[in-house]
């Protein structure tokens, strides 16, 4: 068993096999060694989010371990299990965040996976829902706005 | 909470090229995400990777409305080992040749034909060593930049029925150019670097604006074998000395050109179709017409005197003589008589033709 600790100091106790799931965690353990009996810290993810983690992780732990990158292999956002729609069913800042610790903690599966839902969610969208959707604040002025209007036309009118 | 700017990346890419481009407006990080050219190829990677075919990629024509580092992000991934490029766009609206092309030096040849294309061939294309063959007809294509003087490889250029004004000097270092196309282009000139290419067989530049004098240079090149410069705005005298041996095929027709025909011309050793017609050229036709294969001489709407040479009639291959609507009179040689050619001679003076058996259009 491996026990880590969230930021938030809560310390969990979780099976090697899902632990080796997060490239970091597997290269931590190998550097420290089996023995130590001292819990890995993970600064960057918090309890809430390192729970919904390993969530995920033992919902697959008796996946095929992962193909080799294949980039000529065509990825799309389409191909998600049924069960991992349902687990993504979360509202968006513990989306973001359940994706920002998978990058962090690099687990590929779990990393593509919240960045298709988001993906999907911005599919057929304009520029202007895509923002609302994300609050995100349009920092263009108009002059720049423009000059990409002029580079998109081709875009947009064919 | 917004997207973390670290994971717009590897969230775009799961979308589509196209609608990628649109999201570039969202704001500036989405912008800078999405232009840079590591995260264009990974889209075109994904998008494109294993289903489509350059090839029908470039025949669609979305690669020519993508910003520059789609552009460039897809040519790195997929043409880069491409020997042909062809290309076709059907698009209402000028775009400019990609200048990404110029990074695919195995490219042996371009076709562009057709397409819409506007504005000065990209400088950038003039790295392309090994380009032999560049064919880009039927655009709008107005320069040919200064740097193509560097296409070392390059054989044929065809740019006939585009805008261009100008050749750039610097072709004269171009050793390969066998054949170079510039009809009804918007020349109004011969350019240094024309007369000047050192290898060159085949040169067309009929239907421009060309309003000077034929340069004593271009009757100087050794190689040319076909010479067109008809429907121009060509003045003043033939060049009196051609050195043109191989010459076959000389177009002057459709022209202002004064004075006499220049011996030199006729004496042409591979001349076959010599066409000065429709110019005001004056004085007897030369007798000196001496090249086995010469087959049709078209010499019809000038002002030429005197008679048809004798000399003539004894071309071997010799088949069809247009003297249509020239100020020709005297008497027709006996040597024509039984000779199986057409003679065009309506608008002349000439007397003995009942001696001739084929004679067509005598008016």
């Amino acid at each position: 068993m491996v026990k880590i600790t969230s930021s938030d100091n809560q310390e969990f106790t979780i099976s090697k096999e899902i632990a080796n799931q997060s490239v970091l965690i597997k290269n931590m353990l190998e550097d420290v060694g089996e023995s130590d009996d001292q819990p890995i810290p993970l600064p960057n993810v918090s309890g809430a989010i390192l729970q919904k983690v390993i969530e995920y992780a033992t919902m697959h732990k008796d996946d095929p371990p992962p193909a080799p990158e294949d980039e000529t292999k065509l990825k799309t956002s389409e191909d998600i299990e049924e069960r991992d729609k349902e687990f993504m069913q979360l509202d968006q800042g513990t989306m973001f965040e359940i994706i920002l610790a998978a990058n962090y903690l690099d687990m590929k599966n779990l990393l593509d996976l919240g960045c298709k839902t988001v993906a999907n969610m911005i599919k057929g969208k304009s520029v202007e829902e895509v923002r609302k959707l994300f609050n995100i604040v349009n920092d263009f002025t108009p002059e720049e706005e423009e000059q990409i209007r002029k580079e998109n036309e081709w875009c947009e009118d064919r | 909470m917004a997207i973390p700017t670290e994971l717009v990346a590897a969230i775009l890419v799961f979308l589509d090229p196209d609608h990628v481009l649109n999201l570039r407006l969202v704001s500036r990080a989405f912008d800078a995400v999405i232009l840079d050219p590591v995260f264009a190829k990974k889209v075109m990677w994904r998008y494109y990777g294993g289903i489509v075919e350059p090839q029908a990629v470039l025949k669609n024509g979305p690669f020519f409305h993508w910003p520059r580092a789609f552009q460039e992000a897809y040519s790195m991934v997929y043409l880069v080992k491409e020997e042909h490029l062809e290309a076709r766009v059907s698009s209402s609206k000028p775009i400019t040749l990609p200048s990404c092309f110029g990074s695919l030096s195995n490219l042996k040849l371009i076709q562009c034909n057709n397409g819409g294309f506007s504005g000065s061939i990209p400088a950038e294309w003039s790295s392309l060593a090994s380009l032999k063959v560049l064919s880009l007809y039927n655009n709008t294509l107005t320069s040919i930049p200064h740097e193509f003087g560097n296409l070392s490889s390059l054989e044929r250029l065809v740019l006939s029925n585009n805008l261009i004004e100008q050749i750039p000097p610097t072709f004269n270092q171009l050793r390969n150019l066998k054949s170079l196309n510039l009809s009804n282009n918007r020349l109004t000139r011969f350019d240094q670097g024309i007369c000047t290419i050192p290898f060159l067989s085949i040169l067309i530049l009929s239907r421009n604006q060309i309003s000077s004098q034929i340069p004593d240079s271009l009757a100087s090149m050794y190689l040319l074998t076909i010479l067109d410069l008809s429907y121009n705005n060509l003045t003043g005298p033939i060049p009196t000395t051609w050195k043109c041996n191989f010459l076959s095929d000389l177009n002057l027709s459709h022209n202002n050109l004064t004075a006499q025909i220049p011996p030199s011309l006729c004496i042409l050793p591979r001349l076959q179709h010599p066409n000065l017609s429709f110019n005001t050229l004056t004085g007897p036709i030369p007798e000196t017409w001496s090249s086995p294969q010469i087959r049709t001489i078209n010499l019809s709407h000038n002002n030429l005197t005197h008679t048809i040479p004798a000399s003539l009639a004894h071309l071997v291959f010799f088949n069809d003589l247009d003297l249509a609507e020239s100020e020709l009179t005297g008497e027709v040689s006996d040597g024509f008589s039984g000779r199986r050619c057409l003679i065009w001679m309506h608008g002349n003076y000439l007397m003995g033709l009942d001696t001739v058996e084929e004679w067509v259009g005598v008016e």
